[in-house]
């Protein structure tokens, strides 16, 4: 692509562009809110080559901006039938709909190497991420984007003009102390959080993802009855869903527990048990509403489907932004306790919470507002429940998801136009904001300490299936990259158990067999010496038929890895670094598929500690790495 | 904008198809919207757009104007599918289809008769809101007087080349604005304020004078505009009656001129003409009182010669409309007075030193800029600020040097003291 910044705004509409935009192939991930409105401005700018990766669903609270969905296909697949939605519309266009999560093997750096452009349409952070470390390995711009509400934002990624998606932290969702969630809330989403992450998995889930568990051992000195046992709060053999929910109505016993600790409530009003019985019975003697009590036998295989889903409705409660009082509230506590373990018998013990369940979103809401009004916190609605972290609610409307869509647009325009230096980064504001509704500012220049695209990569292509974790590290580190490993240094940020256990297995075994999946193809090796300033990735490619005669060491390495910069570094970008090199930097080149002995020798020079990591969590590898400090070598398996 | 409010609550399943913006806007607005019904004409990409959003948001009803058939219709409509039959079908009726199928609680019919065919009083009077899109400045001014008459509320949209804009005559509107405060204790509660916004005509909004205003501040895209409006008004006056003729065809600007320019030379325009163009520029910013300079050739040829709306300005301007039509019919939240203007070129080719957020995309009408009037606004508030201000300088400038005086002062007078004793 030439560049041709200069032209930019007044070749929109020249004839080169319409040729470029007719031929480029692009790729949407996401067919959801900002998806369906991207596949269509896409389509009617003359896009003609498509494709479309989302692994969701259609759901019914999707029609109200995810325009290309009708009713019927609610339960469908969002890609195909935003692909066919887009087909109908221009018939001509060639789209590919991709089913599944862009996290899968199968879409790796090939995959995206095949596009001019990805544009985001995504709704997590995790998946955002993936796609800017595979955009940046495959060397394709990135456009991403997000909204919230009436707010929006667009941002160019391209691999060493402009910053990557990771080069500024970004916010990661509020946690909450789990001593406030367990023994002291003071706020309603204190309660709401307790509920679906302690207490869900603690009755239906996998006990081992809860809190509370612990809580109760640590908590219950007084009473140990109770809490201790571990399988009080499951479901037990032969007991009756009724039992089962009343036994688990812990805002009797358990609150009174509560109390007796008195270091907690010094200066804090003791929370009020709410007793089971007493709650009952006004409820029993209301008029009209069906209380827990007179619905024992809603199990029965009598009642009608749709009220075996739902709580609410088996007890006559249609308004979502009602505020149940507490007899409500235990009585759909109850029920909903009672429809899980009778309904969904099944999923006991391995049940996950998910925002679309309603008799999960109804168990939550009624067991927060019964905590709630324990320690005299105001109650919410079913609604407001929703709303509050309960789940990853993104309130969407569709103007701003056009919105979106068009700045989306017009930044891939300027990409095909061969004018990424006319790339911006756009906000949209809910008011007027220094006069102005959408705000532009050039696309920030890449930072230099980031740890994703300061990487420089290169492709080395093994047979994952016969090379040794052992045999790798020896050969390709010690021999091309020259890192010399030395395994008792490299294991020193790890206990002396895991060490052994490093030695005995992991190093054994073959790649492609380690743990979390294995190097296999296209997983991405990092590398960093910290002292050298020096960063890089190896993608891994796997190869079969290898020639014992052309390669006796069993793997190619082709691509620029970076030479290792001094710390001057600021002053240059990660793009350049292969042509601009200064000083004591000449020595060590970019490395070629096969270095001369000569630069071999000057890179042996570095003998530097080398540690090497292993982890299935990102995370974990990154903490580790940086807690051991100078030289650093890890893997990601990915 | 008041619109007719229906007693009854939202349905469960409109709740659930709703769930998400009732979220962002809440159920009153939901209501409101329910019970609007929206009238528009021109069913260019833009009105697409808009069109879309409006129904996907939930408004009684949607009504489209527009004979164009089929055979000639805009390609940025997205809502006429590729394969829909051409002639007789006009563009209206295609795309009311694949609206009514978009949300089944919102009814969409389309009107007989060109876009030209709304700008009757008694057809207006049915209907909250009108919005042109796609139409000649002449159009505008005159839908915009009957809107008045009528008590229509008012917008109208262009698209074309890299520009687009919005223009919204809300006449004197009432709205809600919601404040969120949060106390010391942490706690957040909500403060509902009524306010009031009253707009401009289209006449005045285009035709006021530039006296006074920032230039270096001014928006080129509404120069443009005004020059439009301006050439639209010389063509009336020059003979065409646009009652009796039909309207001249989209773009305003570049029919006027480029006619104009046609009939003296009895060819088209050509790259070389651009000399025409400039003194077009000559006569446009100096009759706003600007610098010609601040209109770049290019830019104004761009605009005159760019025919075709790009798509994804299509979405911009529509999706920032909707969000507009939502708060007018609403009647919640601050709606912008007057224009919404989104361009490509502006300020985006200047210099080669990043500048943040350099980019214009909205501007007040001059008409409504007005500088002295926040001197005087907020005086409570202004006193409080200067007297916390004060307050600080006190504590942390006054007090130490006034604490030092004092402490030599009296050192000085012990001094003496010990020495007289």
């Amino acid at each position: 692509m030439a560049q041709r910044d200069g032209q930019w705004p007044y070749a929109a509409g020249s004839r080169e562009l319409k040729r470029a935009v007719r031929e480029a192939r692009v790729l949407t991930v996401g067919a959801g809110g900002i998806g369906c409105e991207l596949l269509k401005t896409l389509v009617t700018s003359g896009f003609r080559h498509i494709e479309v990766i989302d692994m969701d669903t259609i759901e019914m609270s999707n029609l109200n901006r995810q325009f290309l969905f009708r009713k019927r296909h609610v339960g469908m697949s969002k890609s195909v039938v935003a692909a066919e939605a887009a087909k109908h519309m221009r018939p001509g266009i060639d789209i590919t709909a991709w089913l599944g999560n862009v996290k899968e093997p199968r879409f790796g750096v090939d995959f995206f190497r095949r596009f001019d452009c990805v544009l985001n349409g995504l709704d997590n952070l995790e998946a955002r991420r993936h796609i800017n470390r595979l955009c940046l390995a495959a060397g394709v711009p990135l456009v991403e984007s997000g909204t919230a509400g009436y707010l929006g934002q667009v941002s160019v990624h391209l691999k060493g003009r402009t910053e990557c998606f990771e080069c500024q932290p970004k916010p990661t969702p509020k946690t909450f102390p789990v001593c406030t969630l367990r023994n002291t809330p003071d706020k309603p989403i204190h309660c709401v959080v307790w509920a679906k992450e302690m207490l869900f998995p603690l009755l239906f889930g996998v006990p081992e993802a809860s809190d509370l568990n612990e809580a109760a051992a640590a908590d219950g000195e007084g009473a140990a009855s109770t809490a201790d046992d571990p399988t009080f709060y499951r479901h037990r053999q032969g007991e009756g869903s009724r039992q089962f929910a009343e036994r688990v109505h812990l805002y009797g016993t358990k609150i009174v527990e509560l109390r007796r600790m008195e270091d907690l409530w010094r200066n804090r009003r003791r929370p009020e048990p709410l007793d089971l019985d007493v709650l009952l019975l006004p409820a029993a003697d209301g008029s009209g509403t069906a209380t827990a009590g007179d619905s024992v036998a809603i199990g029965g295989a009598a009642k009608p489907v749709d009220v075996a889903s739902s709580a609410c409705r088996a007890l006559g409660l249609k308004d979502v932004h009602a505020v149940w009082d507490v007899p409500h509230s235990a009585a759909v506590f109850l029920m909903a306790v009672q429809l899980f373990v009778d309904g969904r018998s099944n999923e006991l013990g391995s049940a996950q919470f998910d925002k679309d369940d309603a008799l999960a979103v109804e168990f939550v809401t009624a067991a927060a507002n019964l905590r709630a009004a324990c320690y005299g916190i105001p109650m919410q609605s079913l609604f407001e429940t929703k709303a509050s972290r309960l789940s990853n609610i993104i309130h969407a409307i569709a103007t701003t998801n056009a919105i979106v869509s068009g700045l989306i647009v017009v930044e891939a325009q300027k990409l095909l136009a061969g004018a990424a230096g006319s790339c911006q980064t756009s906000f949209l504001h809910q008011q007027v904001c220094s006069k102005r509704l959408v705000s532009r500012m050039a696309a920030p220049e890449p930072n230099v300490a980031c740890m994703v695209c300061g990487t420089a990569q290169a492709e080395l292509a093994i047979d994952t299936n016969k090379m040794t974790l052992q045999q790798l590290v020896d050969r390709v580190r010690g021999g091309q990259i020259g890192f010399k490993v030395k395994l008792d240094s490299f294991l020193d940020p790890i206990t002396t158990r895991q060490q052994q256990h490093w030695k005995d297995t992991l190093l054994r075994r073959l790649l492609a067999q380690l743990p979390g999946g294995g190097v296999v193809h296209n997983s991405i090796l990092d590398i960093d010496d910290q002292e050298q300033c020096f960063k890089a990735q190896l993608i891994v490619k796997h190869r079969e038929d290898w020639n014992s005669d052309q390669h006796p060491e069993g793997f190619v390495l082709s691509g620029g890895l970076p030479t290792a910069q001094a710390e001057q570094l600021s002053a240059e970008a990660p793009a350049d670094v292969g042509g601009r090199r200064d000083g004591r930097n000449d020595r060590r080149g970019p490395m070629p598929a096969h270095a001369g002995a000569s630069e071999l020798a000057a890179l042996q020079e570095t003998e530097d500690d080398v540690v090497l990591l292993a982890s299935d969590d990102e995370e974990d590898a990154t903490e580790a790495a940086v807690c051991t400090g100078g030289s650093i070598f890890w893997i990601l398996f990915k | 904008m008041a619109s007719s409010q229906p007693d009854n609550q939202l349905t469960e399943q409109e709740a659930a198809i709703y769930d998400r913006q009732l979220r962002v806007w809440g159920v009153e607005t939901q209501r409101r919207l329910s019970g609007a019904k929206v009238l528009i004409a021109g069913c260019s990409g833009l009105a697409a757009e808009v069109a879309k959003n409006i129904v996907l948001a939930g408004v009684g009803s949607v009504t489209l104007v527009d004979d164009t058939p089929c055979s000639r219709r805009p390609l940025s409509n997205f809502l006429i599918p590729g394969d829909a039959p051409a002639d007789p079908i006009t563009v209206a009726e295609a795309s009311v289809a694949t609206l009514a199928e978009m949300n089944p609680f919102v009814k969409v019919a389309a009107l007989p008769g060109p876009p030209s065919s709304v700008l009757a009083a008694d057809v207006l009077r049915q209907y909250d809101l009108l919005l042109l899109c796609g139409q000649p400045a002449s159009s505008i001014a005159a839908a915009d007087v009957l809107c008045r008459e009528a008590g229509v509320a008012f917008y109208a949209g262009v698209c074309r080349g890299i520009f687009g804009w919005a223009f919204a005559d809300l006449h004197q509107h009432r709205f809600v604005v919601e404040k969120k405060e949060e106390h010391k204790d942490g706690s957040t509660s909500k403060k509902v304020e009524e306010r009031t916004e009253s707009f401009a005509t289209w006449q005045q909004a285009t035709s006021c004078s530039l006296h006074g205003v920032n230039k270096r501040r001014l928006t080129r895209l509404y120069l443009i505009i005004r020059g439009t409006h301006r050439i639209t008004v010389c063509c009336v006056v020059s003979g065409a009656n646009y009652e009796a003729a039909p309207p001249p065809p989209l773009p305003a600007f570049h029919a006027a001129v480029i006619s104009r320019f046609e009939q003296q030379h009895g060819r088209c325009v050509t790259a070389a003409d651009a000399e025409q163009l400039l003194t077009l520029r000559q006569h446009v910013c100096g009759e706003a009182g600007v610098e010609p300079g601040l209109l770049p050739d290019k830019m104004l040829q761009a605009y005159a010669e760019e025919e075709e709306d790009m798509p994804a300005i299509n979405a911009i301007v529509g999706g920032e409309l909707g969000n507009e039509l939502i708060k007018a019919v609403g009647g919640r939240n601050e709606p912008v007075n007057n224009f919404f203007l989104f361009s490509l070129a502006e300020g985006s080719t200047m210099g080669k030193v990043p500048i943040r957020l350099r980019e214009v995309v909205y501007a007040l009408s001059p008409y409504q800029q007005s500088v002295m009037t926040g001197l005087w606004k907020d005086l409570p508030h202004k006193a409080a600020h200067h007297a916390a201000n004060l307050r600080d300088a006190v504590i942390f400038c006054v007090a130490p040097i006034v604490g030092i005086a004092y402490y030599c002062a009296d050192y000085k007078e012990k001094e003496k003291l010990h020495h007289r004793f």
